[in-house]
């Protein structure tokens, strides 16, 4: 088991036949990924390597099953390529740009209210179920089937944790990377209620970092529901106050977002908080 | 892009937002123009730099005199803010000052849409109104589609106390400011002190305007503004600076993440961080030549720590960019640089590295150990 993708997930690739996006669909054909169609407007009727390629993503949901989709869009052109997706009613949606302006994000938020979909990303390495499904450009190498649920606002901290999770001999279920941008498109709050779902998650790592609310609104949800043992890395401590960050940065946050108050949250929900790789492979093992 | 207060000021009087005369500074002999601008009638000089708590630090002067503003001139520019160097100083008119309000636009990290603020109490210390007296500020979530209703603005003047006599005044200046953050795509809009002269007239004291970086390509007039700063070009060579100002490594790292943890690392290890660079989309040639002329001009910085995980990125490809990058430059002053790569292609690149006889490290222990030493050693 694993939470958003497995071996059975129908995937889409917008924008397949790029550089970046057919050098990655195959190595997320390697890992196992179930790409049953290709998303490249005016591309519609011929094939890459095979696969199906549609003008849209609507259209091929009309010829295919398709569960969940990854854009390999430039960020001009990313929202788009969501609007598309979350429209096709993709239930995950995957996209890595990074770039995309805000005001483009709030548009895309408002049209995710009425939808079931969940948006992963922007400016995210992406998601994986280990040997099953990647929808990402993670190194694989890192990554083993297992037991941890690890999510991440930076991408290259989450392969740091996952390859030393390997190493011990700790697994992942699902490893998500809900990406580094102001608006995310999914939080960590949606995500651990997932993971506490999943039968076969028994720890979740969490890699937060100081600014914006992420960590805070998932410790009120771990203290809410929580069950499993949940460590956390909080990267930022040492990061002087926001720079020029103006008084209204400083007044609507209301001391949230800082390292402090994040702390303070995760101790709250009985989060373990570690300062290194190493000793968040170390808390799991004891928890465990 | 955070833009200074003259750049904030030039853009809100573009939209009609009265701001005080003034003129922007960064020469001793051009504050006689100024003085002509301003109709005589000094003044205020304030030093321009991108952090708040300037006029705590001493950074905003008031003159009655031609030779009292340049005193101020003098003793405000090459003066040290918080770690910022004062280049520019905004010479402005002198203004009578019956109240001072505070009024902003920025994005609600929790319902991740724009807000708006509003307080009666506004001025230096706005944070601590905000913290000791939570009901001096009034707060508004903007529905993009919706925009700014006036009502809503009212409503919130009303129950904040605002004279009557100004709220036709405050709302139209809120809509003018409303209209700069979503057209100019900014982050934060901000007027503190929103102040009221003694003839009643509202005009933006002060002002901040910070620009999503992620839409200056499609904001040509704000995009403009990014030669003068220079973080914003050493982004576009693909690499993202900043200053922290008091450590002695430069760091080079790929991801923010792995750049916060490596500056908390560091920390750990009794030293501090004097910058750090995040190279994600620099990893070339260009991007890291970049990256050197800043670390090798950097006086403050005396060891280089590079500490990377490639994903996408291929480490082979990173030793090669960094090797024709540090060749060039072999007149400058060596500074010791120790380096830990890692992921894909990671082995090929350490390699590459030895061979050119660089430390090289896999392991983030082994890196901050050989860091630790190197760093007791010239104790």
């Amino acid at each position: 088991m694993s939470i958003l993708v497995d071996k059975n997930t129908r995937v889409a690739v917008q924008g397949i036949t790029g550089k970046q996006g057919s050098f990655q669909t195959k190595l997320m054909l390697q890992e196992g990924t179930n790409v049953v169609a290709g998303v490249v407007p005016g591309k519609g009727g011929q094939d890459f390597e095979g696969i199906p390629m549609y003008d849209t993503i609507l259209e091929a949901k009309i010829f295919q099953d398709i569960d969940a989709c990854i854009g390999f869009v430039p960020p001009r052109g990313a929202s788009q390529s969501i609007l598309d997706a979350i429209d096709a009613g993709i239930d995950v949606i995957v996209n890595i740009a990074d770039g995309i302006p805000i005001s483009d994000m709030m548009n895309i938020k408002m049209r995710l209210k009425e939808t079931n979909s969940l948006v992963i990303g922007p400016n995210t390495p992406g998601l994986i179920t280990p040997r099953e499904c990647k929808l990402g450009i993670m190194p694989s190498r890192a990554y083993s089937p297992g037991s941890i649920g690890v999510m991440s606002r930076s991408g290259s901290l989450s392969y740091e944790i996952c390859d030393e999770l390997t190493k011990a001999g700790l697994g992942q279920t699902t490893v998500v990377g809900i990406g580094g941008d102001r608006i995310p498109g999914t939080g960590f709050d949606r995500l651990i209620s997932l993971f506490e779902n999943d039968p076969d998650t028994k720890g979740i790592v969490i890699l937060g970092e100081i600014g914006g609310v992420a960590e805070e609104k998932a410790a009120s949800v771990i203290k809410e529901i929580g069950t499993k043992p949940v460590v956390a890395l909080m990267g930022g401590k040492s990061a002087p106050p926001g720079k020029a960050m103006g008084h209204a940065g400083a007044i609507i946050t209301q001391g949230k977002g800082t390292f402090e108050s994040k702390m303070e949250a995760f101790h709250d929900a009985g989060v373990q908080v570690m300062h290194t790789p190493k000793d968040v492979v170390k808390a799991l093992i004891d928890l465990l | 892009m955070n833009l200074y207060e003259y750049q904030a000021k030039e853009v809100f009087a573009s939209q009609q937002i009265p701001v005080p005369k003034g003129c922007v500074v960064s020469e001793e002999r051009h504050i006689k123009e100024a003085y002509e601008k301003i109709g005589g009638n000094f003044g205020i000089i304030k030093a321009q730099v991108l952090t708040g708590g300037r006029g705590k630090a001493g950074g905003i002067k008031a003159v009655d005199s031609f030779e009292q503003a340049k005193d101020a001139f003098r003793t405000l520019m090459g003066m040290k803010i918080k770690g910022l160097t004062v280049e520019k100083v905004l010479v402005e008119e002198k203004l009578t000052i019956k109240n001072e309000y505070f009024l902003s636009f920025t994005i609600d990290p929790e319902a991740q849409l724009p807000v708006l603020m509003i307080s009666p109490k506004g001025g230096m210390d706005i944070e601590g109104v905000a913290k000791d007296f939570p009901e001096a500020l009034g707060k508004y979530i903007i529905e993009p589609h919706i925009g700014l209703p006036s009502f809503a603005i009212i409503h919130l003047l009303e129950k904040l106390g605002f004279q009557r006599d100004v709220w036709s005044q405050f709302v139209d200046i809120a809509h003018k400011l409303y209209s700069v953050f979503s057209e100019k795509e900014a982050t934060l809009v901000e007027i503190n002190p929103l102040i009221e002269t003694g003839e009643g007239a509202l005009m933006a004291a002060d002002g901040r305007l910070n620009i999503d970086d992620n839409s200056l390509f499609r904001q040509e007039d704000m995009a403009a503004f990014k030669a003068q700063f220079k973080e914003m070009v050493l982004r576009e060579r693909g690499v993202d600076y900043v200053d922290l100002g008091d450590g002695e490594i430069g760091l080079l790292c790929a991801g923010a993440g792995m750049t916060m943890l490596t500056m908390d690392l560091v920390q750990q290890l009794g030293s501090k961080a004097q910058c750090f660079i995040d190279m994600s989309h620099g990893i070339n040639p260009d991007g890291f030549k970049a990256a050197f002329e800043v670390l090798y001009s950097n006086s403050a910085v005396h060891y280089i720590l590079l500490n990377m995980f490639g994903g996408l990125t291929r480490m082979d490809e990173v030793a090669r960019a960094m090797l024709e990058a540090i060749d060039p430059m072999g007149d400058t002053p060596y500074k010791p640089i120790i380096m830990r790569i890692q992921g894909t292609n990671a082995e090929k690149g350490r390699e590459i590295l030895k061979e050119a006889g660089y430390e090289v490290y896999s392991e983030l222990e082994d890196t901050l150990n050989s860091l630790k030493k190197m760093l007791e050693e010239k104790k």
